[in-house]
């Protein structure tokens, strides 16, 4: 049996790859297994999946996956030392990179530009940002399942429907543009995972101790509102947000963007044209 | 105007004296559903505290709601009353276990009715048994005596543990009944169950805005839930607390956990709950008198003590006033669960009467009879 960590954050289909990829080995004969880590999750949160596959038996522990012999990063951003530290000796890091990762450790590194594929084939999130999942999984599939682009292929159609095109033609990229570091042990080791800080001790009764006010959800959004012209502040929209993030000050509508976490519901229900708008968060 | 209190050696049905314990406790918030055949208490209680400005009286859409209400009332700071019966027990299950997760307080009378289908509104023991899991602390009375004192010290138990107390009285045997109740008077009260003061941390603060139960780690949330089944082995000693503490106060004997009557070298005990208790004891007048034990605090249950209670006993028949389906009944698996051979009797079940008569029956057939993946039904008029 192998087993595979993949990563990423929220929205980049980082669950969806883990459930294409299982459909992929099984296509080809093997017993899966993929879940994700349960969380809360939403958009931007670190994520995780698991994939087990065994070609001659089913799989049948249930418990999370602790040390992997595949670590695959679906994010163009590095993995975290606490990920590579799942690495068995001697396993397979596969990163979403053009560039050299430049660690060394007791691993092979393999690398895809699975986010310019992506952007390349036109394949882009909500908020513009390239998916990258899908060219990762043609690299994966090339350096697990040699054999598998067309298992590959088929999985992709059977999950992704009217995105399935763009995302066969990443998958066949990544396939291709997948290259293998060989020099291992040229340069830094990867930073080992800074200890976490201890933990504080658990609040006796499920509540938090700290003020639910340091929680600023405004940290999470990509879009935020805009109040216009012809809003005539007549507070409905304050009383749908979920965050209390507007409030009625002196005749105008006010927003808080510490909390506003840009859920889009205050323009939802506005029933005004032209009085609220969704824009981009400035960088 | 509101009514006075009674005060003092007075006829009362088991409904009036919850009403007026949950009055004699301060309640500051009674949250209420009517529901047969509960209604009198909430009834009574809408009567005792009209005009009162210290009060809340609040009349909801269901008992769903009247937990959810009562829950929150209790997590803002206020010591809440409610009640309900049966169907009404059931509906609120899932805030039964949120109240007992949420450490809170809450003291809830349920009048003990059997459970549709068919409909009746006679009482078994089904209703709160089924709920044994939901991590409230649970008392079963035999009188209407027992209800008020058991309510009172309800307060006491929940607060001290941060668990909430479901006290148990059948309908209509205790209910409807109206017997002698001894009302203790409000300065006594007072002096027995003091204010309700929650911890800081637990409390409902608006000026201290924080997470509540929000999404722990897997290993945090199984350690709230052994907190829970912590605070409930503490609560046995805590019962042993407060019923001492009632005697000092009311100078007059109340149960902790088991009320064991009889002979603790018998060779044969039945074992029951409710208001079966009192009428078994007619059988210690008869040839071979039993020992006779009844559990007063079912949960948490007091394994160590029955135990003991039965050490000399050779023979021991559980009397269940709950059905039972494909496994034996809940009482009957707790006392084996103590490592103590018991055969298990169902009866009593919608409101059948069980007299001396069913009890001897009850105790030849558990002589004969003694399956261990099953319980025997004593059904018919037997
Ligand atoms: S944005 Fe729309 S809903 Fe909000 S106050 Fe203005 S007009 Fe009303
Ligand atoms: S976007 Fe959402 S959080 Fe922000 S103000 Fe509108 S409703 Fe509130």
């Amino acid at each position: 049996m192998q087993e595979m960590l993949l990563t990423g954050r929220g929205g980049e289909g980082v669950v969806l790859a883990s459930q294409i990829l299982a459909d992929t080995f099984a296509r080809a004969g093997y017993w899966v297994q993929s879940f994700p880590e349960f969380k809360a999750e939403r958009r931007g949160a670190p994520i995780s999946a698991f994939l087990r596959w065994d070609a001659d038996e089913p799989i049948r522990r249930r418990y999370k996956v602790r040390e992997c012999d595949v670590l695959v990063a679906i994010s163009a951003s590095p993995p975290s030392a606490r990920s590579v530290a799942m690495l068995r000796p001697g396993g397979l890091l596969l990163v979403n990179r053009e560039t050299r990762f430049p660690h060394r450790g007791d691993y092979r590194v393999a690398r895809v530009p699975g986010s310019q594929v992506a952007r390349r084939n036109r394949i882009l999130s909500a908020e513009g940002r390239p998916m990258g999942n899908v060219a990762v999984l043609g690299a994966a599939v090339r350096l697990l399942l040699p054999d598998g682009l067309d298992f590959l292929e088929e999985a992709v159609r059977a999950r992704m429907g009217t995105l399935a095109e763009p995302n066969v033609l990443a998958a066949r990229e990544g396939y291709r543009l997948c290259t293998t570091q060989h020099t291992i042990g040229s340069d830094t080791p990867y930073e080992p995972a800074e200890a976490p800080p201890p933990r504080p001790p658990l609040p006796p009764f499920a509540v938090s101790l700290t003020d639910s006010r340091v929680n600023h959800t405004g940290a999470w959004s990509v879009e935020r509102p805009v109040l216009l012209e012809a809003c005539n502040v007549c507070g409905l929209c304050a009383l749908f947000c979920p965050e209390g993030a507007m409030r009625r000050v002196n005749g105008a509508m006010e927003i808080d963007f510490d909390y506003c976490k840009g859920c889009g519901i205050c323009e939802a229900v506005c029933p005004v044209r032209n009085a609220i708008a969704m824009e981009e968060v400035p960088a | 105007m509101t009514p006075e209190l009674p005060r003092g050696r007075t006829v009362l049905t088991g409904n009036e004296a919850a009403a007026v314990a949950a009055v004699l406790a301060r309640a500051q918030q009674i949250a209420c559903y009517p529901i047969t055949p509960q209604t009198l208490i909430v009834e009574r209680l809408a009567e005792l505290v009209a005009g009162r400005d210290d009060v809340v009286f609040a009349n909801l859409d269901s008992e769903h709601s009247m937990f959810g209400y009562a829950l929150a009332a209790e997590r803002a700071g206020s010591r809440c009353f409610t009640a309900t019966s049966s169907q009404g027990l059931l509906y609120s299950h899932e805030q039964l276990h949120r109240a007992s997760r949420e450490r809170i307080p809450l003291v809830a009378v349920n009048v003990n009715r059997s459970i549709v289908a068919p409909w009746s509104l006679e009482p078994d023991l089904a209703d709160s048994i089924s709920q044994r899991d939901t991590g409230w602390v649970q008392l079963y009375c035999s009188s209407g005596q027992e209800l008020l004192d058991s309510v009172l010290c309800a307060y006491r138990i929940a607060e001290e543990a941060m668990l909430p107390v479901l006290v148990c009285a059948e309908g209509f045997l205790i209910s409807h009944t109206a017997e002698v109740v001894d009302v203790p008077s409000q300065e006594q009260v007072d002096a027995f169950l003091p204010p309700f003061r929650p911890p800081e941390d637990w409390l409902l603060d608006p000026r201290r805005p924080r997470a509540f139960s929000g999404l722990p780690e897997p290993n945090d949330y199984a350690t709230y839930q052994h907190n829970v089944a912590e605070a409930h082995d503490r609560t046995r000693e805590l019962l042993a607390e407060v019923a001492h503490d009632f005697a000092a106060a009311f100078g007059r004997e109340k149960v902790a956990s088991l009320e064991i009557t009889g002979d603790r070298a018998a060779e044969t005990a039945i074992v029951t709950i409710g208001t079966i208790g009192e009428t078994a004891r007619e059988l210690l007048t008869d040839d071979e008198p039993p020992l006779v034990v009844r559990v007063h605090a079912y949960r948490p249950f007091p394994a160590d003590e029955l135990a003991a209670a039965l050490e000399h006993v050779s023979h021991v028949c559980v009397i269940d006033r709950a059905p039972a389906f494909g496994a034996p009944g809940a009482l009957g698996e707790d006392v084996r669960s103590c490592g103590i051979p018991a055969t298990d009797i169902v009866c009593g079940l919608g409101g059948s009467d069980v007299t001396p008569e069913t009890l001897r029956a009850a105790l030849a057939r558990s002589r004969v009879e003694s399956p261990e993946r099953a319980a025997v039904y004593l059904v018919g008029g037997a």
